[in-house]
């Protein structure tokens, strides 16, 4: 499944040809279990000199997420999406698999070091919300402005009747939490079905978690889904659980409020509190099954409560739009 | 000086049995010092990076709960305060976690000059010190006690291993005698006859041999009692004789029976090195024995190998002979007075992290195990080599 950070990267390279720049995507794969391939993976992108190409010269090169702006380019900025979460903010918590041992206290030391370095590179750091900026400037002291952008359907979100479902949209991977969705079932309605888009390595896991907790019925797991699929989804919902932990940015919160959809969320749940609004636009709740069912129970009972809700986050989303992103990147 | 100082838990400076939250407590006064424990070490990585402290401290020891300090103090050398002088098994503990079996036979193999005897995945336990790597690693070695430390320094030459005396209470603070007499605790008190003496056991796996001995020595006729269930602060508090009694010997410091002193109890210990030169009485001969025969004892020592015997010949006397116990009390206080208030533990600490702050840390020998530094470019440099081509992050 496509996460976050590619889609972002794809709509930005769409814009800038859209604003008549000759736009190219790099690539190289990551894998990020690999954590004695961590630096390997980053000397490789260092190896990478992109001032130039067939010839011809390249004018800027735009590096979003770890270990991408270690490529080397005279005129670099960086539009953060994440550092590698597991050695940062993650670490010490159950999504992180750095522990106190040799070789992960060296690695943590090096990446923070080299982070350091290379973002110090870039003429201009920008990243995509606030909480990576903060995250910059408390782990690495690099100060960074956040450029929001809507997500790749925002032209094509509508709204339309507020069903007895709610919809989980994200991967299926133990930091996106899709057990406190799954479980907050049980404490929602007995009429009010979730439905998961999403797939991932916690997709089995998940599906037996619902199986085990007498809500098999109630829970549908459809997989990753086409655009227009997810558009219908989005727009027939009750309303959107997304409650992952410390989320960078969260396309699913704009996506939601694009459908005029209030969102459930956590107060631990980073990103997406830069928009969520507690009782404005949704309900920020304690990450706990209970509670997240609590607001699930609320807008089940009031329709229009969701629909006033959704109605206010839309206002909040259709704010965030390319206009000047484009110009800042480009200096 | 801003000094990061990793235990196994917080520091308590109100816990008088907890010697070196008191000497952190007492250190904040011209130093700004913080405690990292397990829970935060993880954040100490980007702090250290950000804001670098002028001096780490590793308190070390040989429990589980001590692994998470190992790759810290690999990483960042700094002071290793020996709280024993066997740590193999928390480093087996920290390399256990990672299945990390050939970085220990070769890191025990390093420490030892020798291989371990063969381990699967789960890694050994047992008596060895596993101490040349994290001295060697270290600017600085401190133990408490000054023969320990010379035999270090001789056993590990190319390491500093200095002495700093536990530090337990204050001359001018309730250890002063002004300490309110113990809380009326009707439960302790018997229904009828004399009030039994109260004895604190402080010494892990010796309440067996304790209890037994209490049985012998009630048989015989001894008025006297065990607290049970009660924090070691308030057994403390309660007692009228402390049995300090850790076994077995590894070079820890000797807390309880210096909070006993400071407390003015009678102090009963182990006849070991580091008591070896207390002046004691033998509870076999009721004679004064070691090398202080010319002082007043300060305790009742008793020989590891008559545990039972003698500690029952102990209550037996001491639950009687109120002026014993008088006599041992004063002479202890007065003893701790002299050596191992905080304020001898706060000034030599004080002149030995200046003297570790000067210091750089140690050239690794030739035969350092790799591991210890990993930092995770090993396999980008070997595959660069490979290739015949580097990158300017990795020189």
């Amino acid at each position: 499944m496509v996460g976050g950070a590619e889609l972002h990267v794809r709509s930005l390279v769409d814009e800038l040809r859209q604003r008549g720049y000759e736009a190219e995507r790099v690539t190289v794969p990551f894998r990020p279990q690999a954590k004695p391939e961590l630096l390997a993976q980053a000397a490789a992108w260092r190896l990478l000199d992109l001032s130039s190409s067939n010839g011809q010269p390249i004018d800027l090169l735009i590096a979003t997420r770890f270990p991408s702006y270690f490529a080397r380019h005279p005129r670099k900025v960086a539009w953060v999406i994440h550092q590698h979460r597991a050695a940062y903010e993650l670490c010490g918590t159950e999504y992180s698999d750095f522990r106190h041992s040799d070789i992960d206290v060296g690695i943590r030391k090096r990446i923070i070091e080299l982070d350091r370095e290379m973002l110090g590179e870039c003429r201009h750091v920008f990243t995509n919300a606030r909480n990576t900026a903060q995250r910059l400037e408390t782990f690495n002291g690099v100060k960074a402005e956040p450029l929001y952008h809507p997500p790749p359907l925002a032209g094509q979100l509508r709204s339309g009747a507020y069903g007895a479902y709610m919809l989980m949209v994200g991967r299926l991977e133990a930091v996106k939490r899709p057990d406190l969705a799954i479980r907050s079932m049980a404490h929602a309605p007995a009429h009010i079905r979730l439905i998961v888009v999403g797939d991932g390595s916690k997709r089995r896991q998940t599906e037996q978690l619902a199986h085990d907790l007498g809500l098999g019925a109630r829970v549908d797991f459809v997989g990753a889904v086409d655009g227009a699929a997810l558009i219908d989804l989005y727009a027939n919902a009750l309303g959107v659980i997304y409650a992952p932990f410390d989320e960078d940015y969260g396309y699913v919160t704009l996506e939601a409020f694009l459908s005029h959809k209030p969102v459930v969320t956590c107060s631990d749940s980073g990103g997406t509190l830069e928009f969520v609004a507690d009782g404005q636009n949704g309900f920020v709740c304690a990450p706990d099954a209970a509670a997240i069912g609590q607001a699930v129970t609320r807008l089940a009972a009031n329709s229009s409560l969701a629909q006033t809700l959704g109605d206010a986050g839309f206002s909040r989303a259709a704010a965030v739009t390319w206009d000047g992103v484009v110009e800042r990147l480009i200096g | 000086m801003r000094i990061s100082w990793f235990r196994a838990t917080p520091a308590d400076p109100a816990n008088r049995l907890d010697d070196i939250a008191v000497l952190i407590g007492t250190l904040r006064h011209t130093h700004e010092i913080e405690v990292v424990t397990e829970s935060d070490a993880h954040a100490f990585v980007w702090r250290q990076f950000l804001e670098p402290s002028d001096l780490c401290v590793y308190e070390l020891g040989d429990g589980d709960a001590y692994r998470f300090i190992w790759p810290y103090l690999f990483h960042y050398p700094g002071v290793l305060l020996l709280r024993q002088t066997q740590v193999h098994d928390s480093r087996a503990a920290s390399l256990e976690q990672d299945e990390q079996t050939g970085d220990y036979v070769t890191e025990f193999r390093f420490n030892h000059g020798h291989p371990p005897r063969p381990v699967g995945r789960l890694l050994p336990r047992g008596g060895w010190p596993m101490l040349r790597a994290p001295l060697l690693a270290s600017r600085m070695a401190v133990i408490n006690d000054a023969e320990l430390a010379r035999t270090l320094q001789a056993d590990y030459p190319d390491a500093r291993l200095r002495h700093a005396p536990p530090g337990v209470g204050w001359e001018s603070g309730p250890e002063s005698g002004s300490e309110p007499e113990p809380e009326f605790r009707p439960e302790l008190v018997p229904k009828s006859g004399p009030q039994p003496v109260r004895f604190a056991l402080f010494g892990a796996g010796r309440a067996d041999v304790a209890e037994r001995a209490m049985r012998r020595a009630a048989h015989a006729g001894a008025t006297a009692t065990i607290i049970h269930g009660e924090s070691p602060a308030d057994a403390l508090r309660l007692c009228d004789v402390v049995l300090a009694l850790a076994w077995p010997a590894a070079g820890e410091p000797l807390t309880p029976a210096l909070a006993g002193m400071a407390a003015r109890k009678p102090v009963v210990v182990f006849e070991v090195e580091a008591t070896a030169c207390w002046p004691a009485l033998d509870p076999q001969t009721w004679r004064p024995r070691g090398l202080g025969l010319d002082a007043a004892p300060i305790v009742v020592s008793i020989d590891p190998r008559d545990e039972e015997h003698s500690l029952m010949l102990v209550m037996r006397r001491l639950a009687a002979d109120t002026g014993l116990r008088g006599a041992l009390s004063s002479a202890g206080h007065a003893w701790w007075q002299a050596h191992a208030t905080a304020r001898h533990a706060t000034e030599t600490w004080l002149r030995l992290l200046d003297e570790a702050h000067s210091l750089a840390p140690p050239t690794p020998p030739a035969d350092w195990p790799a591991h210890l530094n990993a930092d995770g470019t090993s396999r980008a440099r070997a595959i660069l080599k490979e290739m015949g081509v580097s990158v300017d992050f990795l020189p």
